[in-house]
């Protein structure tokens, strides 16, 4: 029993670092990558 | 380890990495929720646009605004009246000695990312009033993503019963996209992890050189062989066509691309080529990125990531207009 929440633990963790960095490199391209884009309108 | 525990062992396994991808899922899009309402992104606002405001319509124009419709893009109040442009209410019938024109164009000229008041359009009316001691009444059509080709089934369509003593239309340069068929914003337009997601995986394959840079896509449009290009021709000729049949004085505006300024910039051929056009078609036409040629661009962008022009650039783009045109060009009895 112990045995599974350590593993939802794990599974936890890496998720909220797997977000934290994805969430960060789309941040960091919106500010510094996003210029050089035509105006784009698939979803629009 | 008998074959059932295994079984449970993968099982368990693939549960807790289904269950971790959906947490990771979940947590960006409240990431992304709370980053977006912080720091207004222009996929985002404007598939909320989309999604809110239009409509599928039969004509010509292909979608329009919804009628009497608010809302609030980047930060920015939207109010439509009843035809669904981005206006006050129009009368059908003229004040005395109103002078009203007809607005073509797209996104730019709808203002987005602009305060209503602080468009060119309004701005322009307040200095032709001014000028003239009659008041102007500038009748804004703009829709985002509108090209040459709905711009002209507006005027043909949609304006048709407009007691209109003049045209005036401000191209951008996307206007010669194809008109694309309208459809529902799908479903995942509605996540901002997928809005974010799939814009900044087109901003890495153009970084990559797998998908064309914003000044390839742009010029590529104007190639004779563009499958887009026929119909804006078209659509250009056709303008001048049905203003010459209602008497309209037609001002055809160049807008610059808004991504720089230099005046050996890579759209300069375009725009002499679009001027071209136009004036063969009948219009007067008015370059306005001369104006533009001392300002740095990011000071005139309604956000780092939309080069959409914000009020500073529609004050230079009216102030532009407005000492190029002489606006006794509008008035019946001057004409």
């Amino acid at each position: 029993m112990s045995g599974a929440r350590n593993g939802l633990r794990r599974v936890v963790i890496v998720a909220v670092v797997v977000a934290l960095v994805v969430l960060v490199g789309i941040v960091v391209l919106d500010h510094f990558g996003a210029q050089p884009q035509p105006f784009q309108y698939l979803l629009h | 380890m008998s074959g059932g525990s295994r079984l449970r062992g993968t099982l368990a396994g693939l549960s807790a990495m289904l269950f971790g991808l959906v947490l990771v899922a979940v947590l960006l899009e409240i990431g992304l929720r709370v980053y977006a309402a912080i720091e207004p992104n222009v996929d985002v606002e404007f598939t909320r646009y989309a999604r809110a405001m239009k409509a599928h319509t039969d004509s010509g124009v292909r979608f329009l605004h919804e009628a009497n419709a608010h809302g609030r893009f980047f930060g920015v109040d939207v109010d439509t009246n009843s035809h669904g442009f981005r206006d006050v209410e129009i009368p059908a019938e003229k004040s005395p000695g109103e002078v009203r024109l007809g607005v073509l164009g797209d996104s730019v000229t709808f203002g987005w990312g602009v305060p209503y008041g602080q468009r060119f359009t309004e701005l322009l009316e307040e200095k032709w009033s001014a000028a003239t001691g009659r008041p102007f009444v500038l009748v804004n059509t703009g829709h985002g993503n509108y090209n040459s080709v709905q711009e002209l089934a507006m005027l043909r369509e949609h304006l048709a019963g407009q007691p209109l003593d003049g045209l005036l239309q401000f191209w951008y340069i996307n206007d010669a996209e194809p008109t694309p068929e309208y459809r529902s914003p799908p479903w995942f337009a509605r996540s901002r992890l997928a809005v974010f997601l799939w814009g900044k995986a087109d901003l890495l394959r153009r970084r990559a050189g797998a998908a064309a840079t914003f000044v390839d896509y742009y010029r590529d449009l104007y190639d004779e062989t563009a499958p887009g290009w026929p119909a804006f021709r078209d659509a250009i000729r056709g303008t001048g066509d049905t203003a010459r049949e209602r008497g309209l004085p037609w001002v055809f505006v160049i807008l610059p691309e808004f991504h720089g300024f230099a005046a050996d910039g890579p759209f300069r051929d375009v725009y002499d080529r679009v001027a071209r056009l136009a004036a063969d078609a009948g219009a007067i036409v008015v370059r306005v990125e001369p104006a533009f040629g001392d300002v740095d661009p990011a000071t005139i962008r309604v956000a780092t990531n939309d080069v959409h022009p914000n009020a500073r650039g529609h004050a230079i783009i009216a102030r532009a207009v407005a000492e190029a045109v002489d606006p006794r060009l509008w008035t019946e009895d001057e004409r």
